[in-house]
Protein backbone atom coordinates (compact mmCIF):
# COMPACT_ATOMS: atom_id res chain seq x y z
CA UNK A 1 0.00 0.00 0.00
CA UNK A 2 2.77 2.43 0.98
CA UNK A 3 4.74 1.62 -2.18
CA UNK A 4 1.60 2.15 -4.27
CA UNK A 5 0.99 5.60 -2.75
CA UNK A 6 4.61 6.65 -3.33
CA UNK A 7 4.30 5.40 -6.90
CA UNK A 8 1.09 7.43 -7.35
CA UNK A 9 2.83 10.58 -6.08
CA UNK A 10 5.76 9.92 -8.43
CA UNK A 11 3.47 9.46 -11.45
CA UNK A 12 1.46 12.55 -10.38
CA UNK A 13 4.62 14.69 -10.37
CA UNK A 14 5.67 13.29 -13.75
CA UNK A 15 2.20 14.09 -15.13
CA UNK A 16 2.53 17.68 -13.87
CA UNK A 17 6.03 17.93 -15.35
CA UNK A 18 4.64 16.83 -18.73
CA UNK A 19 1.76 19.34 -18.50
CA UNK A 20 -0.98 16.74 -17.88
CA UNK A 21 -2.70 18.76 -15.14
CA UNK A 22 -6.03 16.94 -15.15
CA UNK A 23 -4.29 13.58 -14.73
CA UNK A 24 -2.08 15.12 -12.03
CA UNK A 25 -5.14 16.44 -10.21
CA UNK A 26 -6.88 13.02 -10.31
CA UNK A 27 -3.73 11.26 -9.07
CA UNK A 28 -3.33 13.81 -6.28
CA UNK A 29 -6.88 13.19 -5.06
CA UNK A 30 -6.38 9.38 -5.16
CA UNK A 31 -2.99 9.61 -3.37
CA UNK A 32 -4.44 11.99 -0.76
CA UNK A 33 -7.44 9.74 -0.02
CA UNK A 34 -5.25 6.62 0.10
CA UNK A 35 -2.84 8.33 2.53
CA UNK A 36 -5.79 9.32 4.73
CA UNK A 37 -7.19 5.78 4.67
CA UNK A 38 -3.79 4.29 5.47
CA UNK A 39 -3.48 6.69 8.41
CA UNK A 40 -6.95 5.64 9.55
CA UNK A 41 -5.90 1.98 9.27
CA UNK A 42 -2.81 2.54 11.44
CA UNK A 43 -4.80 4.63 13.92
CA UNK A 44 -7.47 1.98 14.52
CA UNK A 45 -4.68 -0.62 14.69
CA UNK A 46 -2.97 1.19 17.56
CA UNK A 47 -6.25 1.89 19.38
CA UNK A 48 -6.98 -1.85 19.48
CA UNK A 49 -3.60 -2.40 21.08
CA UNK A 50 -4.15 0.43 23.62
CA UNK A 51 -7.53 -0.77 24.80
CA UNK B 1 6.43 40.47 -6.94
CA UNK B 2 6.13 37.55 -9.38
CA UNK B 3 9.81 36.76 -8.79
CA UNK B 4 9.21 36.67 -5.02
CA UNK B 5 6.26 34.31 -5.49
CA UNK B 6 8.43 32.02 -7.66
CA UNK B 7 11.19 32.16 -5.04
CA UNK B 8 8.75 31.22 -2.27
CA UNK B 9 7.49 28.24 -4.30
CA UNK B 10 11.08 27.09 -4.89
CA UNK B 11 11.88 27.54 -1.20
CA UNK B 12 8.93 25.31 -0.28
CA UNK B 13 10.05 22.54 -2.65
CA UNK B 14 13.73 22.67 -1.65
CA UNK B 15 12.97 22.84 2.09
CA UNK B 16 10.68 19.80 1.96
CA UNK B 17 13.15 17.91 -0.29
CA UNK B 18 15.98 18.64 2.17
CA UNK B 19 13.90 17.37 5.10
CA UNK B 20 13.10 14.20 3.13
CA UNK B 21 16.80 13.78 2.28
CA UNK B 22 17.63 14.24 5.99
CA UNK B 23 15.17 11.48 6.89
CA UNK B 24 16.77 9.36 4.18
CA UNK B 25 20.16 10.06 5.77
CA UNK B 26 18.86 8.96 9.18
CA UNK B 27 17.51 5.79 7.57
CA UNK B 28 20.67 4.76 5.76
CA UNK B 29 23.54 6.44 7.64
CA UNK B 30 22.22 5.84 11.19
CA UNK B 31 20.46 2.60 10.16
CA UNK B 32 17.13 3.68 11.66
CA UNK B 33 14.14 1.98 10.06
CA UNK B 34 11.15 4.30 9.43
CA UNK B 35 7.87 3.15 11.02
CA UNK B 36 4.48 3.30 9.19
CA UNK B 37 3.68 6.72 10.71
CA UNK B 38 7.09 8.07 9.61
CA UNK B 39 6.34 6.88 6.07
CA UNK B 40 2.91 8.56 6.21
CA UNK B 41 4.61 11.82 7.22
CA UNK B 42 6.93 11.49 4.23
CA UNK B 43 3.88 11.07 1.99
CA UNK B 44 2.32 14.19 3.55
CA UNK B 45 5.50 16.19 2.88
CA UNK B 46 5.63 15.06 -0.75
CA UNK B 47 1.99 16.00 -1.25
CA UNK B 48 2.70 19.40 0.37
CA UNK B 49 5.57 20.05 -2.04
CA UNK B 50 3.48 18.96 -5.02
CA UNK B 51 1.39 22.18 -4.69
CA UNK B 52 4.27 24.59 -5.44
CA UNK B 53 5.71 22.07 -7.95
CA UNK B 54 2.38 22.12 -9.76
CA UNK B 55 2.43 25.92 -9.79
CA UNK B 56 5.95 26.04 -11.29
CA UNK B 57 5.06 23.43 -13.92
CA UNK B 58 1.96 25.42 -14.90
CA UNK B 59 3.87 28.69 -14.96
CA UNK B 60 6.44 27.16 -17.31
CA UNK B 61 3.69 26.50 -19.88
CA UNK B 62 1.34 29.47 -19.58
CA UNK B 63 0.26 32.51 -17.57
CA UNK B 64 -0.90 31.84 -14.00
CA UNK B 65 -3.65 33.71 -12.19
CA UNK B 66 -5.01 33.91 -8.63
CA UNK B 67 -7.07 30.75 -9.16
CA UNK B 68 -3.94 28.73 -10.03
CA UNK B 69 -2.18 29.99 -6.89
CA UNK B 70 -5.23 29.24 -4.76
CA UNK B 71 -5.54 25.68 -6.15
CA UNK B 72 -1.86 24.87 -5.67
CA UNK B 73 -1.53 26.26 -2.15
CA UNK B 74 -4.93 24.81 -1.20
CA UNK B 75 -3.46 21.38 -2.01
CA UNK B 76 -0.42 22.17 0.15
CA UNK B 77 -2.54 23.26 3.11
CA UNK B 78 -4.77 20.16 2.93
CA UNK B 79 -1.71 17.91 2.71
CA UNK B 80 -0.06 19.74 5.62
CA UNK B 81 -3.19 19.18 7.74
CA UNK B 82 -3.09 15.46 6.90
CA UNK B 83 0.66 15.13 7.52
CA UNK B 84 0.46 17.28 10.65
CA UNK B 85 -2.28 15.02 12.04
CA UNK B 86 -0.01 11.99 11.54
CA UNK B 87 2.90 13.78 13.25
CA UNK B 88 0.67 14.89 16.12
CA UNK B 89 -0.60 11.33 16.49
CA UNK B 90 2.98 10.05 16.76
CA UNK B 91 3.90 12.79 19.26
CA UNK B 92 0.87 11.79 21.38
CA UNK B 93 1.89 8.11 21.24
CA UNK B 94 5.16 9.00 23.00
CA UNK B 95 3.96 11.80 25.25
CA UNK B 96 3.66 9.74 28.45
CA UNK B 97 6.33 10.45 31.12
CA UNK B 98 9.19 7.97 30.94
CA UNK B 99 8.63 7.21 27.23
CA UNK B 100 11.94 7.73 25.41
CA UNK B 101 10.20 8.15 22.04
CA UNK B 102 10.81 6.44 18.72
CA UNK B 103 14.32 6.70 17.29
CA UNK B 104 17.11 9.03 18.31
CA UNK B 105 16.45 12.79 18.77
CA UNK B 106 18.02 15.37 16.46
CA UNK B 107 18.88 18.81 17.92
CA UNK B 108 16.90 17.86 21.03
CA UNK B 109 13.67 16.91 19.25
CA UNK B 110 12.51 13.65 17.73
CA UNK B 111 12.07 13.52 13.97
CA UNK B 112 8.25 13.38 14.20
CA UNK B 113 8.30 16.60 16.27
CA UNK B 114 10.45 18.27 13.59
CA UNK B 115 8.00 16.90 11.04
CA UNK B 116 5.10 18.63 12.83
CA UNK B 117 7.08 21.90 12.78
CA UNK B 118 7.64 21.47 9.02
CA UNK B 119 3.90 20.99 8.40
CA UNK B 120 3.04 24.09 10.44
CA UNK B 121 5.66 26.03 8.44
CA UNK B 122 4.12 24.80 5.16
CA UNK B 123 0.72 26.12 6.28
CA UNK B 124 2.32 29.46 7.21
CA UNK B 125 4.18 29.82 3.88
CA UNK B 126 1.06 28.79 1.93
CA UNK B 127 -0.96 31.38 3.85
CA UNK B 128 1.66 34.00 2.97
CA UNK B 129 1.45 33.03 -0.72
CA UNK B 130 -2.33 33.35 -0.59
CA UNK B 131 -1.97 36.84 0.91
CA UNK B 132 0.22 37.82 -2.04
CA UNK B 133 -2.15 36.65 -4.78
CA UNK B 134 -1.70 38.55 -8.07
CA UNK B 135 -4.61 40.77 -9.16
CA UNK B 136 -4.40 39.59 -12.77
CA UNK B 137 -2.80 36.74 -14.71
CA UNK B 138 0.97 36.99 -14.89
CA UNK B 139 3.76 35.30 -16.80
CA UNK B 140 6.43 34.02 -14.40
CA UNK B 141 10.01 33.54 -15.56
CA UNK B 142 10.70 29.84 -15.12
CA UNK B 143 14.36 29.24 -15.87
CA UNK B 144 16.76 26.47 -14.95
CA UNK B 145 16.57 26.76 -11.14
CA UNK B 146 12.77 26.32 -10.72
CA UNK B 147 12.89 23.33 -13.09
CA UNK B 148 15.83 21.89 -11.13
CA UNK B 149 13.80 22.25 -7.89
CA UNK B 150 10.92 20.24 -9.37
CA UNK B 151 13.39 17.67 -10.76
CA UNK B 152 14.96 17.37 -7.28
CA UNK B 153 11.54 16.67 -5.77
CA UNK B 154 10.79 14.03 -8.43
CA UNK B 155 14.18 12.38 -7.76
CA UNK B 156 13.57 12.36 -3.98
CA UNK B 157 10.11 10.80 -4.49
CA UNK B 158 11.59 8.17 -6.83
CA UNK B 159 14.31 7.28 -4.29
CA UNK B 160 11.71 7.03 -1.51
CA UNK B 161 9.50 4.82 -3.66
CA UNK B 162 12.35 2.34 -4.13
CA UNK B 163 13.33 2.49 -0.42
CA UNK B 164 9.75 1.86 0.72
CA UNK B 165 9.34 -0.98 -1.75
CA UNK B 166 12.48 -2.62 -0.33
CA UNK B 167 11.23 -2.06 3.23
CA UNK B 168 7.67 -3.28 2.56
CA UNK B 169 8.40 -6.00 0.01
CA UNK B 170 5.30 -7.57 -1.47
CA UNK B 171 3.31 -7.16 1.78
CA UNK B 172 0.22 -4.93 1.98
CA UNK B 173 1.30 -2.94 5.07
CA UNK B 174 4.51 -2.16 6.91
CA UNK B 175 4.91 -3.79 10.35
CA UNK B 176 4.32 -1.47 13.37
CA UNK B 177 7.97 -1.69 14.44
CA UNK B 178 10.01 -2.63 11.38
CA UNK B 179 13.39 -4.21 12.13
CA UNK B 180 14.40 -5.40 8.68
CA UNK B 181 13.86 -4.81 4.96
CA UNK B 182 11.07 -7.24 4.16
CA UNK B 183 11.96 -7.60 0.49
CA UNK B 184 15.39 -8.93 1.44
CA UNK B 185 14.11 -11.11 4.27
CA UNK B 186 11.44 -12.58 1.94
CA UNK B 187 14.26 -13.72 -0.32
CA UNK B 188 16.24 -15.14 2.60
CA UNK B 189 18.68 -12.29 3.30
CA UNK B 190 18.73 -11.02 6.90
CA UNK B 191 19.08 -7.19 7.27
CA UNK B 192 17.94 -6.38 10.81
CA UNK B 193 18.41 -2.79 12.04
CA UNK B 194 17.21 -0.65 14.99
CA UNK B 195 14.26 1.81 14.78
CA UNK B 196 13.09 5.17 13.36
CA UNK B 197 13.07 8.28 11.06
CA UNK B 198 10.13 10.24 9.51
Amino acid sequence: MDTLIFLLIFVMLLAMWRGRYRLGWVLFVIAFIMTGLLFWHHTTDALEISF
Amino acid sequence: MGAFRTLLAQFCIVAVSCVLLGAFGAQFLQHEMPCPLCILQRMGMMLCASGPAWLLCRAAMREVDARDYAECYGLSILSAILGGSVALRQICLHIAPGDTGYGSPMFGLHLYTWSFIVFVTVVAVSGLQLLLLPKRAERLRIGFIPKACVALLIAVVAANTIAVFVEEGFHLYLPDNPTEYQLFSDFGFSTSAPAAAP
